[in-house]
């Protein structure tokens, strides 16, 4: 499936930045081969238009943003986060053509990111309980572009079938290669549910993270995934630590992905350096990535077109889910020729 | 070249692909006629050659590893056998392996040091040089590297005597002389063209030390065989009784990049080998400057009468023909643009 081919998925809200960085000034983005300008607002909400001027094509991301509009390096026009243009420094006494204007798109503060969807949302932004629940604390963890597509992640991420081949020294059983079952698996409004226990080698990155010394830990973990390529994933420990991963990968185009991914967690700074909790993950990501990346983007829906066996169950769920939401939009899937 | 349409025609020949030494530290990767490879030893340490995609989930098996002679994918450890079977799916140690776990699996053997890969059928064996195997001679290995020209375009390089006094002035030709000599001999078959003609060089201080001859000017026999698709073979003979033959293989990797190998075969046995690799060395710098500088072989290669011509060009124009040949045979003949 070629991302970028399928129109319904710019009805998905997808969080692009984090907030912060807006704050040192306006930020581009490609999100679905569309570029953006993001910026900060005279609130401090994001806003987010085409990286384009409507006079000459400049874009605006190399502009600066005065008084809660972007403005134009190239002739200085100014335009507000609905993509009006309100000021013509060429002609500050002439009334503004109301064909001065660029494309906005909904944009949303949320989690500390700002979230963009490029039409009529048929979704909304997850509300996961640990945001609400004053025991848990949010950790910005990774924000980085890999080079393989949303699809691939996605089910990587919830695939206990590679543990034990990409992870040996990190992540899930080194000495066995036998997966581990899903359990509860089903289909949700949204996405794909399961539960299970994961038994993992406890190294001390890990060891460092969740204060454990045994050599195999067993973990609790629930897992969701949302579409098109959201997922959360709840691990509890068994010294009660819970450590809720969020992750998206937002699609830039058909081939590479945000990696957008923070953390929740019911200790504190104090317990847990932000930077121990983080630490543990690098390596695991640096694997998954290395895999990924010498897959072939372009991950088909059509099962037919790759083998499969138990353990794909989710991925092949994902599979089902995506291809009933191109059919009820009337869309066929988009492969490369 | 139209390589949409002469893919499948070139497929059908065997090429190398790499030194059989690089696989001793695990599987590599390389990509011929625009076919992801992955290569590898086996258990008898013979190499094998599938397509680089686990038919799993499509992760490059070039950065796995290979079990006992199998190439085992990185991503969930599916072993393939050299003949693209899977014979291990260790999550499911017990069940039977479906049929359809496999992938595609390339013809692939060992020759004068390299690994050989053949995409289809083969028309044709690899080339035999009577030398190689003759006690009188011995091999110099040469280079092995990627030029950003197309396969065709190199030998045509090759064959073409007209552009040494221009290209190779700083080597062995020499630009007061440029007009051609005559070719003695022209031979033909199906597959190869033969041409002689006498030589004569400005004997450079490379080439001095690499022929062990002192004179300021040398005539050389020269006798160049094209062997189809993309095979050359330079047989010099020196007035001393020397022999020093180089054989060079442009394996295509795409429309528009070669990998170019060469080794060298001598009557001789008192001259340093690196004498020898590094006069020739020179002469393909030369060469590589040039070749990089001109635009990809499409369509026209094989409409000749399209292209301006010259009389030293005639060789060309004869491999160009049996490349028309072989493909009209197969039906793959492209159109000529008007």
């Amino acid at each position: 499936m070629l991302a970028t081919s399928q129109p319904i998925l710019r009805r998905f809200w997808y969080p692009l930045m984090p907030l912060v960085e807006l704050e040192q000034g306006p930020q581009a983005f490609t999100l679905l081969g569309e570029p953006l300008v993001l910026w900060l607002d005279a609130q401090g909400n994001p806003a987010a238009t085409l990286d384009r001027c409507c006079h000459r094509q400049a874009k605006l991301s190399t502009g600066k943003v005065i008084e809660g509009c972007i403005r134009c390096p190239y002739h200085g026009w100014e335009f507000d986060p609905q993509g009006a243009c309100v000021r013509v420094p060429q002609h500050p006494d002439r009334p503004i053509p109301s064909s001065y204007r660029i494309t906005a798109f909904a944009c949303r503060a949320h989690y500390g990111y700002a979230w963009v969807c490029l039409e009529e949302p048929l979704d909304t932004i997850p509300e996961f309980p640990e945001a609400n629940d004053p025991h848990f604390r949010l950790i910005p963890a990774f924000y980085e572009t890999w080079n393989c597509s949303g699809l691939r992640l996605m089910e990587n991420a919830f695939d206990h079938g590679h543990h034990h081949f990409v992870h040996n020294q990190n992540l899930g059983d080194k000495h066995n290669p036998i997966p581990i079952p899903y359990n509860q698996l089903r289909e949700t409004e949204r996405g794909i549910y399961f539960q299970s226990i994961l038994y993992t080698y406890n190294n001390p990155r890990l060891q460092k993270s969740v204060h454990l010394e045994q050599e195999t830990l067993e973990v609790q973990r629930e897992v969701e995934w949302y579409l098109p390529f959201g997922m959360r994933s709840r691990m509890e420990f068994p010294n009660g630590l819970v450590h809720t991963v969020v992750m998206y990968a937002t699609p830039i185009s058909d081939s590479s992905s945000q990696i957008v991914r923070f953390y929740f967690r019911n200790d504190a700074e104090a317990d847990t350096p932000a930077t121990d909790a983080i630490a543990f993950e690098r390596p695991v990501l640096n694997e998954d990535k290395a895999i990924l990346e010498a897959t072939d983007y372009d991950a088909p829906l059509d099962l037919s077109k790759e083998q499969h066996m138990d353990t794909d169950k989710p991925g092949i769920m994902m599979r089902h889910k995506l291809s009933a939401l191109l059919k009820s939009h009337g869309e066929v899937e988009s492969c490369r020729a | 070249m139209n390589y949409q349409t002469d893919h499948a025609a070139l497929k059908r020949f065997w090429y190398p692909v790499l030194p059989i030494a690089q696989l001793q530290d695990g599987p590599k990767a390389f990509t011929l006629l625009d076919e992801p490879l992955v290569l590898w030893l086996d258990q008898e340490g013979k190499p094998a050659a599938t397509q680089d995609r686990c038919c799993h989930r499509s992760a490059k098996l070039s950065i796995g590893q290979v079990i006992e002679g199998c190439i085992r994918c990185p991503y969930h450890g599916w072993e393939f056998d050299p003949q693209g079977a899977c014979v291990r799916v260790p999550q499911h140690p017990d069940r039977p392996i479906p049929s359809g776990y496999k992938i595609n699996a390339y013809p692939c053997q060992e020759r004068y040091g390299y690994v050989w890969v053949c995409l289809e059928p083969p028309l044709q064996d690899i080339p035999e040089f009577a030398e190689a195997t003759d006690p009188n001679y011995r091999l110099i290995p040469g280079f092995w590297e990627t030029w950003q020209c197309s396969s065709l375009r190199l030998l045509e390089n090759t064959l073409d005597i007209a552009h040494i006094p221009f290209v190779h002035n700083q080597t062995f030709g020499d630009e007061r002389s440029p007009v051609p000599p005559d070719y003695d001999l022209i031979e033909e078959t199906d597959t190869t063209v033969h041409v002689r003609s006498l030589s004569p060089a400005r004997n450079r201080p490379l080439m001095q030390k690499a022929m062990g001859v002192d004179e300021a000017r040398v005539v050389r026999v020269r006798d160049l065989t094209w062997i189809m698709p993309f095979t050359a073979k330079l047989h010099l003979t020196f007035g001393n009784g020397l022999i020093s033959i180089m054989v060079a293989i442009a394996s295509p990797i795409n429309a528009r990049t070669s990998q170019i190998m060469t080794f060298y075969l001598r009557n001789d046995t008192d001259t340093p080998a690196e004498d020898v690799r590094a006069f020739y060395d020179a002469v393909a710098r030369e060469d590589k400057a040039l070749l990089e500088a001109t635009e990809a072989i499409d369509q026209q290669a094989f409409c000749p009468i399209e292209q301006q011509n010259m009389n030293s060009d005639k060789i060309g124009l004869l491999m160009r023909r049996r490349f028309s040949s072989l493909l009209e045979r197969y039906s793959l003949l492209p159109q000529c643009g008007k």
